[in-house]
């Protein structure tokens, strides 16, 4: 059960991806909506399944949702359904560069989709690759915005965004070299539970370098300044 | 005035048409003005005067420009030669043994990481900036390779196939930069300033 609703919360927005760039102009928007209404619901149960049950996270071969992965996905789920249900207000106020509907909904749900896996990953290497995916289709989004300033705001993004995965990845690296495990050494438990056997510099170095490169992702402080324009 | 300081003026303006780098023309610019503030410090009247205009002509306007001329421009090779090599030294250093293949490995491809973001912050053109991410991707790289035992498949496919959509976005990207400003000089791009 847990199971396949994971796997049809991820399918519906990657399929409405590839859908919204083959279907005609005018079912556009009632496809983005069926489909931002589908992800909200099956988020909303899958969040409720295992919030019922705090003591035992949902787990499958790849994800694992505990209350935190829960909530972060209830509010993804949530901000993503009222992104979406605003998107044609959005491309309707008619201000010059108002991105392509077909471009700016297709990279608006491969966004999505890249977003709620990230936080159902139950590995640290596949959180990375989401990332790393949720910067293209984001890329894309900011860019689809066809004004000058977009094009300079989702440059600027990409760089930064970009260097600061590469960043992460190293800590990655440093901190699979650490475990000198197999795939499954970057589970999250695994992690947890080899912590008192890693190597003090490298845990303090693989450690640095994620803050580091995260960071510069979520747009914190010193390594912040693609945010204000790629959100203006 | 002697014969020789107006020559040595006019050869200066001269060479202000021929100098191709704007740094240079500025240099002569200053120098000239520099001439000109020493023969009015010799000449008759206020002492004052002449230091002021001295000081106006000779150092302040050119490093008005000076300035200007920084902002629209990458720094000097021997600029980014400096600051490349002492941040790549910084960052090596700071880098502990992880356990990795062959010695040096860990602080060599963190020197590659911090290589590739001083081209992204240091270059201007896109091609160039997009270079230094790749650069530091191959720094990761590096120390996949060096983990004892190697790195899973699965990770290094989905890091190549990461790459190559990271790459297109890029691309994408920059042919929109180019098709706009008819260059990819990405200083152009600084309508947005935080």
């Amino acid at each position: 059960m847990t199971e396949a609703l994971v796997a049809l919360l991820l399918a519906v927005p990657a399929a409405a991806a590839a859908a919204l760039l083959a279907v005609p102009e005018r079912a556009l928007e009632p496809l983005n909506r069926a489909a931002a209404l589908a992800v909200a619901v099956l988020a909303a149960a899958l969040a409720a399944r295992a919030l019922g049950d705090v003591e035992r996270p949902l787990r499958g071969a790849w994800f694992v949702v505990d209350p935190a992965g829960a909530t972060f996905l209830a509010v993804v789920a949530g901000v993503g359904l009222l992104g979406a249900l605003s998107s044609r207000a959005y491309l309707a106020h008619g201000r010059a560069g108002t991105p392509a509907p077909r471009a700016y909904y297709a990279a608006y749900h491969a966004f999505w989709a890249a977003l709620l896996a990230v936080v159902l990953a139950d590995n640290l290497a596949l959180a990375w690759l989401l990332i790393e995916a949720t910067t293209a289709a984001s890329a894309l989004l900011v860019a689809s915005s066809r004004r000058s300033s977009a094009l300079e705001a989702g440059w600027k993004y990409l760089l930064l965004t970009s260097l600061g995965l590469v960043v992460a990845l190293l800590g990655i690296v440093a901190l699979y070299a650490g475990l000198r495990g197999r795939l499954h050494a970057l589970d999250w438990r695994a992690i947890h539970a080899a912590a008192p056997t890693l190597p003090r510099h490298t845990a303090l170095f693989a450690t640095a370098l994620l803050l580091v490169g995260l960071a510069a992702k979520i747009g914190w402080a010193p390594v912040h300044n693609w945010l204000p324009d790629a959100h203006s | 005035m002697s014969a020789g300081l107006l020559w040595a003026l006019t050869t200066l303006a001269l060479a202000i048409v021929l100098v191709r780098r704007r740094s240079a023309a500025i240099g002569l610019l200053a120098l000239q003005s520099l001439l000109l503030g020493v023969a009015a410090a010799t000449a008759d009247g206020p002492l004052w005067v002449a230091g002021s205009v001295l000081v106006v002509r000779g150092i302040a306007l050119p490093a008005l420009l000076a300035a200007l001329l920084r902002r629209t421009r990458e720094p000097s090779t021997l600029a980014r030669l400096l600051l490349a090599v002492a941040v790549a030294i910084a960052a090596a250093a700071l880098t502990p043994d992880l356990g990795l293949t062959g010695s040096g490995s860990a602080q060599a491809a963190m020197a590659l990481v911090a290589l590739g973001i001083c081209t992204v912050a240091l270059r201007r053109r896109a091609l160039t900036q997009l270079v230094g991410v790749l650069v530091a991707e191959n720094g990761v790289y590096l120390a996949g390779l060096a983990v004892p035992g190697g790195v899973p498949i699965a990770i290094e496919l989905a890091l190549l196939l990461d790459l190559v959509a990271v790459l297109a976005v890029a691309a994408a990207f920059g042919d929109l930069i180019h098709r706009r400003f008819g260059t990819s000089d990405t200083a152009l791009l600084r309508g947005l300033r935080d």
